[in-house]
């Protein structure tokens, strides 16, 4: 059994930098949880926590059942992989992969079998003779992990360990790390700034911005229910279009306006933003591109029909992103559709009233 | 007329570039270059700074090379040269280099206890510089004094004697490590920088305690730097003339610290047997030599990685 547990945990740099932001997390056992956010959000300071290299200024670290806030690294039974490897270039991999078993005195017929396994593991035993820097960086990876691997630590911890990899190793690594994960059941603490990544690899996902935990939750979670326009934002490929509207009541239908259109939501949707913030305020409307529909025809469908201009067309292969202008905002639409349109041309779109997202934009939080 | 162009390939290309380097050759060989081939010569004549000898000096060949080699006092200044390069430069300087550099380097805890030691770590480095830039006379004057009759350290020691007369080879290995410690420091400070943080802190979380990491980390790490500073320190410390000679004079106080830069001085002024000074001074080269040349194997040995 091995959870980790941050409580209220917060990291000043002197002389005033706050890194990390009274900060509480559960981590369950066997769990493969990512910490994600943009640079600087202190996600990697946290990591550093967890593992002992840094002290937090205020709040505990517990490993399992001990607290573990003044215990410095090595005892802490924790591994990580660095963003840059951090491979011993004086040792060969061989020695690099049983360096913590030697340190811990295990005999060497035991550290060479455990060794090989894990070589094999990873797919690197013609690697084992060689000095780190005649690997490509796939290769090192690959050594670092089997490194963090060899000794079955208690916790894993990850830092950005697929950012210096090409697009397709590092989807390859992807997968290949979080079939090792769960085959072993290690309890994984992930840190990238790559929602992607985040949204593929993980159980659950921490998006942390400016030393802040801002949403824990699933995957599905963060992206079906953010609960801040932050988090709104910084998940989805492409992200999340926002609009800024006035929240209206007309005749007998709350209305969300913009200032070529206007978007007739449901009553017990303006009920709650009506009771939360009143009516004829500012809001700003969040919708996904994969919710925005392109209307050929009229059809039946008279509502929720918007006007926009086509600014940008990117064909993507197995999907079209198109950028049009609403109102001033650029707002993207994902057709898995196979369509072209000229910049400049004028195109409908259907805007789905219950996939909708409103945000205050003084709190920036979720209304509905 | 050339271009500024044709101008500019004759000076940096073939035969004018050549000709350029020419005033930097002609320099070194007038004062390099032709002092060891005279020495050579003059170590095979019987020259002397004095007397009929210095006017009308002959070719005697290898003779004062036998003659140095059955020479006991001669023995005796090898084995000092010999003690007091491995206890002043080796064990002294480098060690006690390594030594500062690591602590330099270790992380301050914070606080109040943090802001000390970073002062105490900024005080002891600009102890340990101010010993190397000094002028040499001055710090071997200072060291003449405090460690006489009277002086700092013959009273610190409790000693009512001059501690140079006493324990002249002691007086000056120590003072030879204090003079010449800020270099290896700062070599080894350069070499541990060159480790980047990652290494250091994959291997604390690997498990390795600080002295598993010293050993097996750091120490590899640097093993280039070390060996590159133990070649420097050796050729300076074989070299070092002034404060030895300020402290215990040419006859190192009869022969006890007799390194072999004051045996030369000793033969050649003192003695005014020129010849024979040379003699020494070119047995003394070769040794040099010979060691400098096994440094420089184990470097290309290390370099594996």
């Amino acid at each position: 059994m091995t959870t980790v547990e941050l409580d209220h945990i917060t990291k000043i740099f002197p002389p005033k930098t706050v890194a990390v932001n009274d900060i509480s997390l559960k981590i369950r056992d066997g769990e493969f949880f990512v910490l994600l956010g943009p640079s600087g959000c202190g996600k990697t300071t946290t990591l550093r926590i967890v593992a002992g290299l840094e002290k937090p200024t205020k709040g505990r670290v517990y490993i399992g059942d001990r607290d573990v806030t003044e215990l410095p690294p090595r005892k802490r039974d924790v591994a990580m992989v660095f963003q840059t490897y951090a491979l011993y270039p004086h040792m060969k991999v061989y020695d690099n992969i049983a360096f913590p078993l030697k340190v811990r005195k295990m005999p060497k017929d035991e550290v060479d079998k455990r060794v090989r396994e894990i070589a094999s593991l990873l797919g690197i035993e013609e690697l084992l003779d060689r000095y780190p820097r005649q690997l490509s960086g796939g290769q090192q990876q690959r050594v670092a992990l089997a490194r963090a691997l060899v000794r079955h630590p208690k916790v894993w911890l990850m830092d950005e360990p697929l950012s210096n990899l090409d697009a397709l190793l590092r989807i390859r690594m992807r997968a290949e790390i979080k079939r090792i994960q769960k085959e072993l059941k290690i309890t994984t603490i992930y840190v990238t700034h790559d929602q992607v990544e985040a949204m593929s690899m993980a159980d659950r996902i921490a998006v942390m911005n400016k030393g802040r935990v801002l949403q824990v939750g699933s995957p599905r979670e963060i992206y079906h229910k953010p609960k801040t326009l932050f988090v709104a934002g910084f998940i989805g490929t492409p992200p999340m279009n926002f609009i800024n509207v006035v929240f209206g009541l007309e005749k007998d239908h709350y209305v969300l306006r913009g200032k070529t259109f206007k978007i007739i939501i449901s009553d017990e949707m303006g009920r709650i933003i009506e009771k939360k913030l009143g009516v004829d305020k500012e809001v700003v409307l969040g919708i996904r591109p994969e919710h925005i529909g392109i209307v050929e025809d009229r059809g039946r469908r008279e509502n929720n029909i918007v006007e926009a201009e086509v600014y940008v067309v990117e064909p993507l292969g197995t999907e079209t992103i198109i950028n049009v202008k609403l109102d001033d905002t650029i707002v993207k639409v994902r057709t898995i559709k196979e369509v072209m349109f000229e910049p400049g041309s004028k195109i409908k779109l259907y805007i789905d009233p219950q996939r909708i997202y409103v945000f205050d934009p003084a709190t920036e939080k979720v209304l509905v | 007329m050339p271009s500024i162009e044709r101008l500019k390939d004759m000076l940096l290309e073939g035969t004018g570039a050549r000709l350029l380097i020419l005033p930097a050759l002609a320099l070194i060989g007038i004062f390099v270059v032709f002092p060891v081939i005279w020495n050579i010569y003059i170590s095979m004549t019987n020259y002397a700074l004095t007397g009929p000898r210095a006017r009308a000096y002959e070719f005697i060949g290898l003779e004062n090379y036998v003659r140095i080699l059955r020479d006991p006092s001669f023995y005796n200044t090898l084995r000092v040269s010999f003690m007091f390069t491995v206890f002043s430069a080796i064990i002294g300087q480098a060690f006690l280099g390594l030594g500062l550099a690591l602590m330099l380097r270790a992380k301050e805890p914070e606080g109040v206890l943090g802001k000390i030691t970073k002062a105490l770590k900024i005080t002891a480095s600009i102890l340990v510089f101010i010993a190397w830039i000094i002028p040499e006379v001055v710090a071997g004057y200072a060291w003449s004094a405090i460690t006489s009759k009277g002086g700092l350290i013959s009273m610190l020691l409790g000693i009512n004697d001059d501690v140079y007369v006493r324990y002249p080879f002691e007086t000056i290995v120590v003072a030879n490590i204090w003079r010449g410690t800020a270099f290896s420091m700062i070599l080894f400070t350069a070499a541990l920088e060159g480790i980047p943080q990652y290494i250091y802190e994959a291997a604390e979380i690997d498990g390795a305690g600080p002295w598993y990491r010293f050993r097996h980390i750091i120490l590899p790490l640097i093993s280039q730097a070390i060996l590159v500073d133990f070649i420097l320190i050796t050729i300076w410390t074989y070299g070092v003339f002034t404060m030895p000679f300020m402290i215990v004079g040419p006859s190192g106080q009869g022969g006890v610290a007799q390194i072999w830069t004051l045996y030369v001085y000793y033969d050649a002024i003192n003695v005014y047997e020129v010849s024979y000074a040379a003699t020494a001074a070119n047995i003394m080269f070769l040794i040099v030599l010979a060691m400098i040349i096994v440094y420089l194997r184990a470097i290309g040995y290390l370099k594996k990685w």
